[in-house]
């Protein structure tokens, strides 16, 4: 499912004393089954940018494609419901929109709003609860007994059970310890893995570095870079201008490589490393 | 050095039997910078609220700038602790900055002719002192967290904990809370506890206190328990950056010192390097 | 919430602004027990020309009183229609049918509409003229008294100044959660009333159960600065009265026993 937006300008309160220009020309053409990491400050127009793609935001100027459907300033909401079932969007602290009884009746919630059948939602249910790492004795527990780690696990279950070809995730391990963070962004390369185009808002540069393939860089409402995570690192200059830091990994190459080393600073994996500044060393 | 904090065979449950703190005892000493760190759920956020007496502890004493925390004395220790929380909105009591920093100046009846003077010391020791009128939605995370330690630098406490302060916020908010918090430590009156799952901030630290499910299992300068890769992996954490690396050299052969300080094995890396 | 004119702070400089909000509030009580006694069209335009001078003096628009007015016409034309039918005493002036409308039906609803106009213009200069916490602040110095016989003034006090901290917070996370369920494919303005009240239910729950979080994380802030309710606390904001507002006080007293005394003659 490949998204593009064509020129896509975004004014909140337009006409008002108020008006803020959040997106500005945005041009954009996401390959479907990639993923792709939106990096920039925050108030660079990153939550604007996807809200655009599920239709919470219709675009002020501009056309926003999703695969054949467009989107433009005039629709109307009630042709633009399908599209949130197409790219499911997961807010930062998504464990804060669960709501139900039981977690079986908050997965089910998503899917029975789009038509499924109580009986075919139970059973996606038991299929994501397990893919986001519960078992099934979870089911009957309310979302309030959880830790928060589980309840965001359950509320991702939650999005996956609709099953869009989109997946949207803005900063899906904020605040959770580095295992937590590991085991839900291996979860979400498995997905991606299976086809899934899917988008990552993330301010953490491993994160990008080690799941993603390619990266969009948002600057004041305009997209300023959109290529592959290797091409991003090697532009230092760049990414200090814009105060964003290098992977762990890619900053110490380098401070090694101004001291005489030359390592190739696209090495992603740690073990590649240590082999590497082992063989410069042992010449 | 002397003690400032001790907790001795502290014990707590949230709910019957589920031992969320159990039988811990360590001690803190003054003009430290102390982490603990532990997974989500480990309880470190429980030990906190049981220092500041807004849990009631299960059994164990608690000994802060020697006195024993009991109900009569709550008061007398809150005034010698302050505490920054993880959620930036929900300790931002005033309408604006100004009245947020007032607010803790009120409780423990300052002068109010001497208030706007104190307020605008500690906005500006913070780097906040062009958003005295701003309202907390105008406010970054970081900012917000900035204000959080005017007001309680301003009440003049022996101890600050940092109850992962940090975790909420993004990078640029984050690095703004570490420098001010590194730039804190260094005032030997001062004793900073901070409470996080981040090992680069626990490399920084003087000493760390390692939980989980509750319990102690480690002690120590970083250097020390850090390097125990089986024992922080074990923990949901991730060991330092730099031991990995040392760690992986020395499994190859590479005559080599461990570290958890970057600049350090930097170091070392060149001299090997320059040497062949 | 940007559109709501009656009750919102205007920030800008007047005589009106700078007064005591405990001479304002004060003020308003009595003048709106004035409004309610009859003292003709003379007393009426007393009070409707001491408005308008306390209008221009806090420097208000008539856009904004207009604005003000607007929300309430619907109440009002209701009420009129009401009192206009149904107020049977006097003259008969006209009759349709079944409908009979009396002189005096005229002139009382002639009253009513004069009466809402100036309790809406007087509240929203009011409200306009004095920030929120202030408000808030005079309304505890003014029920202190209550103090005595056990009525905790503090406490309420406290519990609507961090309600209006909150209010823009709340309403931002309402926002955020609308959107979190409308990606879960919620539509809150179609559907059955089954569906909308399942909406709704999906949006109340998460706002209450982060509500109470918020109580409880703002209530172990506040015990940790060394919140006390009960115990003696110096307060920040201090109220200054001045010679103006004992001189504005008196005009206020003035104009409303006129009126006042003058509805016993008339």
């Amino acid at each position: 499912m490949s998204i593009t937006f064509k020129e896509v300008e975004h004014i909140y309160s337009e006409n008002t004393p108020f008006a803020y220009h959040a997106l500005k020309g945005v041009h954009l053409n996401i390959r479907s089954g990639s993923m792709t990491a939106l990096i920039g400050h925050t108030g660079s127009g990153k939550s604007t940018l996807i809200q655009h793609i599920n239709a919470l935001l219709l675009p002020t100027k501009g056309e926003v494609h999703i695969e054949d459907i467009v989107i433009t300033a005039t629709d109307k909401p009630e042709t633009l419901k399908p599209l949130r079932k197409k790219a499911g969007l997961v807010f930062q602290f998504p464990e804060y929109q669960l709501f139900e009884e039981t977690i079986l009746k908050d997965i089910i919630f998503g899917p029975k709003n789009f038509g499924i059948e109580e009986s075919e939602a139970i059973k996606i249910a038991k299929k994501t609860l397990k893919l986001v790492g519960l078992d099934e004795s979870y089911l009957e527990k309310s979302p309030f007994d959880l830790s928060g780690g589980q309840k965001r696990r359950v509320a991702i279950a939650g999005i996956l059970a609709m099953d869009p070809d989109i997946l949207i995730l803005d900063e899906p391990t904020a605040g959770l310890d580095p295992q937590g963070a590991k085991e839900m962004l291996t979860l979400f390369k498995k997905i991606n893995q299976r086809g899934k185009t899917i988008i990552l808002v993330s301010h953490d540069m491993n994160q990008v570095l080690e799941y993603c393939d390619d990266v969009i860089v948002m600057n004041k409402g305009k997209v300023e870079k959109h290529v592959t995570v290797l091409e991003l690192f090697k532009e230092t200059e760049y990414l200090t201008s814009l105060s964003i830091d290098l992977p762990i990994i890619t900053s110490f190459i380098l401070e090694l490589n101004h001291k005489g080393f030359h390592i190739d600073p696209s090495i992603k994996d740690i073990d590649v490393l240590i082999d590497v500044i082992g063989g410069q060393i042992n010449e | 050095m002397e003690k400032i904090i001790e907790i001795k065979d502290l014990s707590f449950e949230y709910d019957e039997g589920s031992k969320t703190i159990d039988h811990i005892s360590f001690t803190i000493q003054k003009g430290t910078y102390t982490t603990i760190l532990g997974h989500n759920g480990s309880g470190k956020s429980t030990i906190a609220k049981l220092l500041m007496g807004l849990l009631e502890k299960k059994s164990g004493e608690i000994i802060v700038d020697g006195i024993s925390l009991k109900e009569e004395t709550l008061n007398e220790v809150r005034s010698k602790i302050g505490i920054v929380f993880q959620n930036p909105d929900n300790q931002f009591i005033g309408a604006t900055v100004r009245d947020d920093i007032a607010f803790g100046l009120e409780n423990t009846c300052v002068d109010p002719a001497l208030m706007d003077g104190i307020i605008h010391e500690y906005a500006e020791k913070v780097n906040m002192l062009e958003f005295l009128d701003h309202e907390p939605t105008k406010l970054s995370g970081g900012q917000k967290q900035r204000v959080a330690i005017a007001g309680i630098l301003a009440m003049h406490p022996s101890i600050i904990i940092l109850d992962e302060s940090t975790s909420m916020l993004d990078p640029k908010g984050k690095k703004e809370i570490n420098t001010l918090v590194h730039q804190l430590s260094k005032d030997k009156n001062i004793t900073i506890l901070s409470i996080t799952h981040d090992i680069e901030e626990a490399a920084m630290s003087d000493y760390v206190i390692l939980l989980s499910d509750g319990h102690i299992i480690d002690t120590g300068k970083p250097e020390d328990v850090l390097m125990k890769q089986q024992q922080i992996e074990s923990l949901s954490l991730d060991i330092p950056f730099a031991y990995k690396i040392s760690k992986g050299l020395v499994k190859r052969g590479i005559q080599i010192n461990h570290y958890i300080d970057r600049e350090k094995l930097v170091r070392e890396l060149c001299q090997l390097h320059s040497k062949k | 919430m940007n559109n709501l004119m009656f009750g919102k702070y205007i920030p800008i400089d007047s005589f009106i602004h700078r007064l005591d909000p405990r001479l304002k509030i004060g003020s308003l009580l009595i003048l709106l027990i004035t409004v309610f006694f009859d003292a003709g069209f003379i007393g009426y335009g007393i009070l409707a020309v001491f408005t308008i001078i306390m209008a221009i003096l806090s420097k208000m628009k008539v856009s904004q009183i207009i604005k003000a007015i607007k929300p309430m016409l619907f109440m009002m034309a209701f009420l009129m229609f009401f009192n206009l039918l149904f107020i049977q005493r006097g003259n008969l002036l006209l009759q349709l049918g079944f409908i009979k409308i009396y002189d005096q039906a005229i002139l009382q609803t002639a009253y009513i509409f004069i009466r809402l106009i100036l309790i809406i213009i007087m509240t929203t200069i009011l409200t306009a003229t004095t920030k929120p916490l202030d408000l808030t602040l005079g309304i505890e110095h003014l029920l202190s008294p209550f103090k005595k016989i056990g009525f905790p003034t503090h406490e309420v006090a406290m519990m609507i100044s961090i309600a209006l901290r909150f209010i823009p917070t709340l309403l931002e996370e309402t926002q955020r959660i609308m959107k979190a369920q409308a990606s879960r494919g919620v539509e809150f303005s179609e559907g059955t009333l089954k569906e909308k009240i399942m909406s709704i239910v999906s949006l109340i729950i998460p706002l209450f159960i982060s509500a109470f979080q918020r109580a409880e994380d703002l209530a172990n802030a506040m015990e940790s600065r060394n919140y006390n309710p009960e115990a003696k606390r110096t307060r920040y904001k201090q109220l200054h009265w001045r010679t103006t507002d004992t001189i504005s006080f008196l005009c206020v007293i003035t104009v409303s026993s006129l009126v006042i005394v003058m509805s016993f003659i008339l």
